[in-house]
């Protein structure tokens, strides 16, 4: 072929293209002068693209080099497990420590099994009762008044509450939240003054103070009594009950007793108070719990146990549970040599 | 056989000795003195084969070849030895200029460098200024390719890489990369052909 024109057996310029990788020589492309054109008309670019300038060289290879290394160190992957230990491993290690010298020390303020401990966590200073009066003759004969009453104890025909502090007090749950965060403060700035690395997991016990189950149902049962909600009452109160190590489980125990009497639920009233008893029985409340039972007991018939209950209540130094135990006694048909105070 | 890891140590001598696998594997632990010893066996070569691919001046040059050998570094680890050691580095340094040259400012800046060269006298043109203006028709016709037809023809034919290698570095199918080579080598010459 002598044809100056593209004939039919010239390869396309794709396999022109792939000729110019080709170790082994098309025998056409050398005998034929269009493809002969058309590839040296490829290479002549490809050789002109590689005679394209490079920029001149700095000369500083050297400093480029230690910049290189220098940026390198930075970012060797050697380097970042000593980054990864030192901001992450090492404080968690210290706000472990912190949290185990200090976590003993925080559950033994705030959880109180023991009598002492029990005077601490129920409020001094109980909130008095809602006045309110009830007229005896509306109530049953044989149920004591389920509210707080001023009424006058010594007047005749008319029932006195059996204790003066039914009605929970408000802020009690409160008081237990601020002793808690109180504590997991003063842990917190002390992990801090010891382990500085430990000031993220001191801010954890400080934000959320740990609310146990116990004290989440009490809070229920409470807010369900003062409701007036004695069916969910006692239930949520029940729950606080079958927390043994709970914070509130001396007033869980009290509280339940009041609410089973609230809603008349005699035996089981019978049996918190008796149970309440006999877990504390150097309580503050001890006094109020008796004057109760006495009249769980009295609505029973059982006027013996009743009687002996009473006379406990009296010796209360609250003057509202010494005004109800005298009006058990009173309804018992004895007179008692104590005066109304 | 512990099994431990053994730091590599430089020693006088030794560091040139290595082959470029061990080097990158010594990157892979994070010995910046095998860093140093592929900066100086690689340099000149990412050196040309970014200018040729981005057409940076000087200054940015020098920087993308050293963001080249960085992530090198990072990326050691990840060397299997599927392909070269040297295609493995253009595919780094293909991405790296791929990533500065987003936004077409680079490419918009060397096109207005090559504006500002004065037109040659196309009545009268001798074999020196029509040599310079072929030259200046490759250099716009190869900045004027698209960034993958581009790293192809660069990659094969000015930086001599064969097809299956650079396939391998680029991560494309081989038949893909011949495809954007044939394109890209029929652009360049539909543009001298222009321009001449």
């Amino acid at each position: 072929m002598t044809g100056r024109e593209r004939s039919n057996r010239c390869p396309t310029m794709e396999e022109l293209s792939r000729s110019l990788s080709s170790a082994t020589p098309d025998t056409h492309i050398e005998a034929c002068e269009h493809c002969s054109r058309e590839l040296a008309a490829l290479r002549q670019v490809i050789s002109l693209a590689r005679t394209l300038p490079t920029p001149a060289d700095r000369g500083d290879v050297d400093e480029q080099r230690a910049q290189l290394v220098a940026l390198a160190e930075r970012t060797s992957p050697a380097w970042r497990p000593r980054r990864v230990v030192v901001t992450l491993v090492v404080p968690l290690v210290a706000a472990a420590a912190a949290v185990a010298i200090l976590l003993p020390r925080w559950m033994q303020e705030t959880l109180p099994p023991t009598t002492s401990q029990a005077r601490s966590v129920t409020p001094k200073d109980p909130q008095p009762p809602a006045p309110v009066t009830q007229r005896a003759e509306s109530l049953p004969p044989t149920m004591p008044p389920p509210e707080a009453t001023t009424a006058s104890a010594g007047s005749a025909g008319s029932n006195v509450a059996p204790h003066a502090a039914v009605t929970p007090p408000p802020d009690q749950v409160a008081r237990h939240r601020t002793a808690r965060v109180e504590v997991a403060r003063k842990t917190a700035s002390s992990a801090e003054a010891h382990h500085p690395a430990a000031k993220t997991s001191t801010f954890i016990l400080s934000a959320t103070p740990p609310v146990e189950a116990g004290e989440v149902a009490f809070q229920r049962g409470i807010a369900a009594l003062q409701a007036g909600n004695m069916s969910l009452a006692t239930r949520e109160l029940e729950r606080a009950v079958g927390n043994p190590n709970s914070a509130v489980i001396e007033d869980s125990r009290f509280w339940l007793g009041v609410a089973h009497a609230r809603a008349k639920r005699t035996r089981a009233a019978v049996d918190a108070f008796e149970r309440f008893l006999d877990h504390h029985p150097g309580s503050v409340r001890r006094g109020e719990a008796a004057t109760m039972l006495a009249w769980q007991l009295l609505a029973l018939g059982e006027r013996d146990r009743a009687r002996t209950l009473f006379e406990e209540g009296l010796a209360d130094d609250k003057p509202a549970v010494h005004r109800s135990a005298r009006a058990g006694l009173l309804k018992l048909g004895e007179r008692t040599e104590v005066g109304t105070r | 056989m512990s099994g431990k890891l053994l730091a590599f140590r430089r020693k006088e001598g030794a560091v040139a000795e290595l082959s470029d696998e061990a080097l990158l594997a010594a990157c892979g632990v994070g010995e910046t003195a095998a860093l140093a010893a592929l900066f100086d066996r690689y340099r000149a070569h990412v050196r040309r084969f970014i200018s040729r691919l981005a057409g940076a001046d000087a200054r940015d040059l020098d920087d993308l070849v050293q963001t080249t050998f960085l992530e090198i570094f990072r990326a050691a680890r990840k060397f299997r030895g599927a392909s070269a050691v040297k295609s493995w580095i253009f595919g780094i340094a293909v991405n790296v200029v791929r990533q500065h040259a987003r936004g077409e400012r680079r490419r918009k800046a060397a096109m207005e460098q090559l504006v500002s060269v004065p037109a040659a006298n196309v009545r009268c043109p001798d074999e020196a200024t029509l040599g310079r203006q072929q030259l200046e028709c490759v250099a716009r016709a190869l900045h004027e390719l698209p960034h993958d037809l581009r790293v192809a023809f660069v990659m094969c034919d000015l930086e001599e890489v064969s097809g299956v290698e650079a396939a391998r570095a680029l991560g494309v199918r081989p038949g893909t990369l011949w495809r954007r080579l044939h394109d890209a080598r029929l652009a360049l010459r539909s543009a001298v052909k222009e321009g001449s």
